[in-house]
């Protein structure tokens, strides 16, 4: 009767502990099952013709395991009025991601590097801002730029959207370059420096073979952002230069005629892909990276 | 404190100051600035010409009824998605941190709404309550509420809500079990030998100790929340009728869609002083707590 005094300690097995890891069981289960949900569904609804749909069988499992709705949303489905799929715009957030990524990550490095380990007046000032630009609402800058893609002629193309990204991207890179170099020592920077090294030599040479838990954490948040943004490509791109997640909704929204729910499924299926195997296989360092990260703060 | 490297000259910090004092001010100050300076023209219907009105968009912006209820809603919904998102991270994490076996498979499971893009939780959420179809909607039927979010405003608002918790629980959830699992056992067990339950054990210890995690969860659920956008788009588009419109989907309708770039602007305006309330203050003292 004193055993939830001493929980912790020694773990009695008596009836109520029993019972009480039955119901935390229970009730992280029930928590999960809300999780996925979602997805459960999404992947039923994807693989089932569109009459299982129509019929009563709301949650069980398709009994006629199809292809062809992945398929239909893969290449031909209807996105406004041209029918070739999600296909053009998956390979389209491609072209955005992959630049977008590397220029951002590389770009955040080289800050998080000079603002810790070569510290020069304003450098807090300049850390200040970039915290500015990470929590700045992008409907402030929708407008400006806008007319700065303009100017550069890149309005309403893949080239323009990776600008955008990785621009808007920094602020968050070098924070997460900053916190992770600011915990390595500044000797192992002078004896480079000692030895003959510059600034490149030591970045390269010094500072990035010790950042892959850095790198880890900075390309999955990038990749996980960029792909997934609406925002930035509902506003900077039109029709034919769209990225995956803008197509996806138009698809949505737009299927005329008969409402094809299988399709549209497995065209969401198509657009959550890519993050979703990134965080199979990486999320696990992604967590550890991020918990290290915000609890040094 | 040994003095940090610097390099000899004062050439070199000063290129490296300068590509990003140009980005900063190319790309995040400018466009504020031009934000504020667009808040205070007023364009013709054709945009040929725009005359100076001083703060006129901002008094057309508070007097009009499309935008305080914008506002009015955001209030609910951010206040909703934050209470929500905070007490179920936060249970989670106490339930998954009792339980040490399987405890990072959990993990990596709830990382699982993170990943999905709010754009496709939309779709999948708008499915899952489809009136005419969805799972989620017979349920609630067959339990006696007539649930049709095409048609009433409230259930709109619950549907947006419970989407955005689902989304957002991810990370917030990581963070406390974060915290939860730096707390030294010690004091725990110290605890229990002085005879605390668990409910004073956690009420009296475990979430005072919690205190930085629940400020900067609170403040990164407010900022989303205030700024949502792909969501709602995708869910209910803002509707049926006003109900779930956001200052987010105000402002896109009224730049890109209605052409009032004024308007619009001021609100985009009005959008970055409410988020700046929020960020600033929390900011400030995590850059105080970080001099030590």
């Amino acid at each position: 009767m004193r055993a939830r005094q001493t929980h912790g300690i020694v773990r009695p097995k008596s009836a109520a502990s029993t019972l009480l890891r039955l119901l935390l069981f229970t009730l992280l289960g029930l928590f999960a099952l809300y999780y996925l949900m979602p997805l459960l569904v999404m992947i039923a609804t994807a693989l089932k013709p569109l009459e299982e749909i129509r019929g009563s069988t709301l949650l069980s499992l398709p009994r006629n395991v199809t292809l062809e709705p992945a398929l239909r949303a893969w290449d031909s489905a209807c996105v406004g009025v041209r029918c070739e799929g999600l296909k053009p715009y998956v390979w389209n957030s491609i072209a955005m991601v992959v630049p977008a990524v590397l220029l951002s990550t590389l770009l955040g490095a080289i800050n998080g590097y000079a603002l810790t380990k070569w510290r020069f007046r304003g450098a807090d000032l300049i850390f200040g801002l970039m915290l500015f630009g990470a929590f700045i609402p992008f409907q402030v800058v929708l407008l400006p730029m806008a007319r700065t893609l303009g100017y550069l002629g890149l309005a309403g193309s893949v080239g323009g959207l990776v600008l955008v990204h990785t621009v808007y991207g920094l602020a968050f890179t070098t924070l997460f370059f900053r916190n992770f170099f600011v915990g390595v020592s500044d000797g192992i920077v002078q004896a480079a420096k000692v030895d003959g090294a510059g600034f490149f030599g030591i970045f390269f040479r010094v500072m990035l073979p010790m950042a892959p838990p850095a790198i880890v954490v900075t390309v999955i948040w990038q990749f996980t952002q960029i792909w997934n943004d609406f925002l930035f490509g509902i506003a900077f791109t039109a029709g034919d230069s769209n990225p995956a997640t803008v197509a996806l909704n138009n698809l949505v929204a737009s299927s005329t005629g008969v409402k094809e729910y299988n399709v549209d499924m497995a065209a969401a299926i198509i657009a959550a892909v890519p993050t979703l195997l990134v965080y199979v296989f990486a999320g696990r360092y992604f967590i550890r990276g991020l918990a290290a990260g915000a609890l040094k703060g | 404190m040994h003095k940090k490297v610097t390099f000899g000259g004062f050439a070199f910090p000063l290129m490296l100051l300068l590509p990003q004092l140009a980005i900063t001010l190319v790309f995040f100050i400018w466009p504020a600035l031009q934000a504020l300076y667009q808040s205070v023209l007023r364009q013709d219907p054709f945009g040929l010409r725009t005359t100076f009105v001083g703060l006129a968009n901002f008094e057309r912006l508070l007097n009009d009824p499309l935008y305080l209820n914008s506002f009015q809603v955001t209030i609910v919904f951010s206040a909703a998605v934050t209470i929500s998102g905070l007490v179920i991270a936060l249970l989670l994490a106490v339930m998954a941190d009792r339980v040490i076996k399987g405890a990072t498979g959990y993990k990596t499971l709830l990382i699982v709404p993170y990943a999905v893009a709010p754009a496709i939780a939309g779709v999948l959420w708008w499915f899952l309550f489809n009136p005419s179809i969805g799972i989620l909607a017979y349920a609630v039927r067959a339990l006696g509420y007539p649930w049709n979010h095409q048609i009433s405003g409230t259930d709109a608002m619950i549907l947006v809500i419970i989407a955005s918790t689902w989304k957002q629980i991810s990370y917030n959830f990581l963070f406390f079990l974060a915290g939860l699992q730096a707390i030294p056992r010690s004091l725990i067990e110290a605890a229990a030998i002085d005879g605390a339950g668990p409910w004073r054990t956690y009420v009296g210890i475990v979430l005072p100790m919690l205190r930085p995690v629940f400020l900067s969860a609170i403040i990164v659920l407010a900022h989303l929340a205030i700024k949502s956008f792909d969501l709602v788009v995708a869910l209910t588009a803002g509707g049926p009728g006003i109900a779930t419109d956001l200052p987010a989907t105000f402002m896109y309708a009224y730049a890109f869609q209605r052409s009032e770039l004024g308007l619009a602007a001021a609100s985009a305006v009005m959008m970055l002083v409410t988020i700046m309330a929020v960020v600033v203050p929390y900011l400030y003292s995590e850059l105080r707590a970080g001099r030590r």
